[in-house]
């Protein structure tokens, strides 16, 4: 593979590097909270220091768990959910224009009522189980997907649709090759956007909904007893489950979409050398 | 030599006035036909209606005497745009046709590599098409286009947006990727030079509505070099085509 060193670019060097920054940006961010602290004198029952918040974190740590768990659970179906189905309504109204005329304003109606509100008819209809929590979340994650990959698909040149038509190519392979590759960055943008809403629409889910063992109900018990560190620590957490979400879903979006960053296709999908070289000795002028 | 293409009193109306008129053309096996014209002479009509992709209103298209009218898949298409699918290599790029329909054989995979080698795309196989130059990228679009192995090539403009000396060199690498891969192609161009450089004919439409206006056998021995750019023969080709173009009965305002 020595022939592939020649395009190495910037974008190639190992990811290594990169992790400095973040931790270097999130450490001075601690920094300034504890400086504005101990520079403006601020007592701890406003706001707690941030090693105050890091042992009310570890003093409570099992119950601080179970809640992130539960909330997680919450946060990662109600994502799953809202992004499969924002994808899949995307496509069939890329599909047809009927669809599309008819859905359009409906969708836009719907992100004009705040969530909150539709919340609390949710747990007259649903009760204090996941259920409502889960369609909360979907709820915010819902719009963005559907928005972004509709204008991925809607940027699929018309020619390349003539050019697959003259191939004789099927609506499915047209659609696996050339319209669903064209979703993937939209879609990563807007699954990044959501892995960070989708938290605030758990917590948010969690105080309309609010059933027992969440994060955001340990938040607003601790919030209720004036315990800023206990507050503090759950605003940590839910900061960490952001995060995470943001991770992977930028990893995932780096596996799938090799194109925007790199000159070369990955390993697996290369053509090796050995075989072009023995078949160009030997039949290269014949058809 | 045998008839390749047969288009047949083919004709394209829209709302009751022809994009197309009845036009026919009879196009041999091996011949390397240009069509020029201004546009709405209905140049493209008539690729989309060869193509499958397009209906027409009236009329047959014919490729080795089977009636093929409004059925894609019994040509190569290749376009001004490279089209060139971002996310695939310049490899999985020329082998499209194939894998739209089915999986590549070893067979095909190592032809389009052998295809990519010997037409000066070696070294790009494995690369996004994003890092490639526009003449390499036509390149590999030509490639795709040949690869999907049909003896009938549509060209539309292929190199339209390319500037001028990478044109020139895309010509000659052009006629050279034809004469020894002999396949019969139609290329579009506005290009009244590069016409006369390529063909064994130049069909000459006009619009309003749009026709084959004259159909003009270059004799002109091949191989052709850029030394019968400005020889005789050439240059009256070229004056005897923009005098079709630009005598046009609606108007008389040109000097």
């Amino acid at each position: 593979m020595s022939d592939m060193s020649q395009t190495t670019s910037r974008e190639d060097r190992p990811e290594k590097s990169k992790f400095i920054y973040p931790v270097i940006s999130i450490g001075a961010l601690f920094l300034l909270w504890w400086a504005a602290i101990k520079v403006f004198s601020i007592p701890a029952y406003v706001l707690p220091t941030p090693e105050a918040t890091f042992a009310a974190i570890i003093e409570d740590w099992p119950e601080l768990w179970s809640g992130f768990l539960v909330t997680g659970q919450v946060f990662l179906f109600g994502f799953i959910i809202g992004s499969v189905s924002g994808f899949l309504l995307a496509i069939c109204m890329a599909n047809s224009k009927l669809l599309n005329r008819l859905l359009y304003p409906i969708m836009i109606v719907s992100q004009a009522i705040p969530v909150i509100a539709i919340g609390a008819a949710l747990v007259i209809w649903l009760g204090f189980g996941i259920a409502p929590k889960l369609v909360i979340v979907a709820l915010v994650v819902f719009f963005p997907v559907l928005v972004n990959v509709l204008d991925g698909l809607n940027t699929v040149d018309k020619d390349m649709l003539d050019l697959t038509k003259a191939m004789g190519a099927s609506w499915f392979m047209t659609f696996k090759q050339v319209q669903l590759p064209a979703t993937y960055v939209p879609l990563f943008s807007a699954l990044k956007m959501s892995a960070t809403f989708s938290v605030t629409g758990a917590v948010l889910a969690e105080q309309t909904a609010s059933s027992q063992g969440g994060l955001g109900q340990y938040m607003m018990a601790q919030a209720s007893r004036l315990n800023t560190q206990g507050t503090f620590a759950a605003i940590i957490l839910f900061a960490a489950m952001g995060l995470i979400a943001f991770f992977l879903v930028s990893i995932w979006e780096k596996a799938s979409t090799p194109w925007r960053r790199k000159a070369i296709v990955p390993t697996r999908r290369r053509f090796t050398a050995a075989h072009a070289t023995s078949a160009s000795t030997s039949s290269a002028a014949q058809r | 030599m045998s008839h390749k293409l047969n288009i047949e009193n083919v004709s394209k109306q829209y709302a009751g006035t022809y994009a197309l008129a009845p036009t026919n053309l009879t196009v041999s096996d091996g011949e390397f036909i240009t069509i020029v014209g201004p546009s709405g002479c209905g140049k493209s009509t008539l690729f989309n209606i060869i193509s499958g992709v397009l209906n027409p209103t009236e009329g047959d298209v014919l490729i080795d005497e089977k009636d093929v009218t409004n059925a894609p898949g019994h040509v190569g298409y290749m376009m001004q745009k490279d089209l060139l699918l971002p996310w695939k290599s310049t490899f999985e790029n020329i082998l499209l046709g194939i894998s739209l329909t089915r999986k590549a054989s070893k067979e095909e995979q190592e032809r389009a590599a052998t295809l990519a080698e010997r037409y000066g795309l070696g070294t790009f196989l494995n690369n996004f098409p994003h890092t490639m130059s526009g003449g390499m990228r036509q390149r590999a679009a030509f490639l795709r286009t040949l690869m999907f192995n049909k003896d009938v090539l549509l060209l539309d403009e292929p190199f339209g947006a390319l500037d001028s000396q990478t044109r020139f060199s895309m010509q000659q690498w052009l006629l050279d990727v034809w004469s020894e891969q002999r396949r019969t192609i139609l290329f579009i161009t506005h290009d009244v030079e590069e016409a006369v450089f390529l063909a064994d004919r130049v069909v000459v439409m006009s619009p309003r509505p749009g026709r084959i206006e004259e159909i003009i056998p270059i004799e002109i021995e091949r191989p052709r070099e850029r030394g019968i750019l400005t020889s005789e023969a050439f240059i009256a080709y070229k004056r005897q085509i923009l005098d079709l173009i630009y005598t046009d009965p609606d108007r008389s305002d040109h000097e």
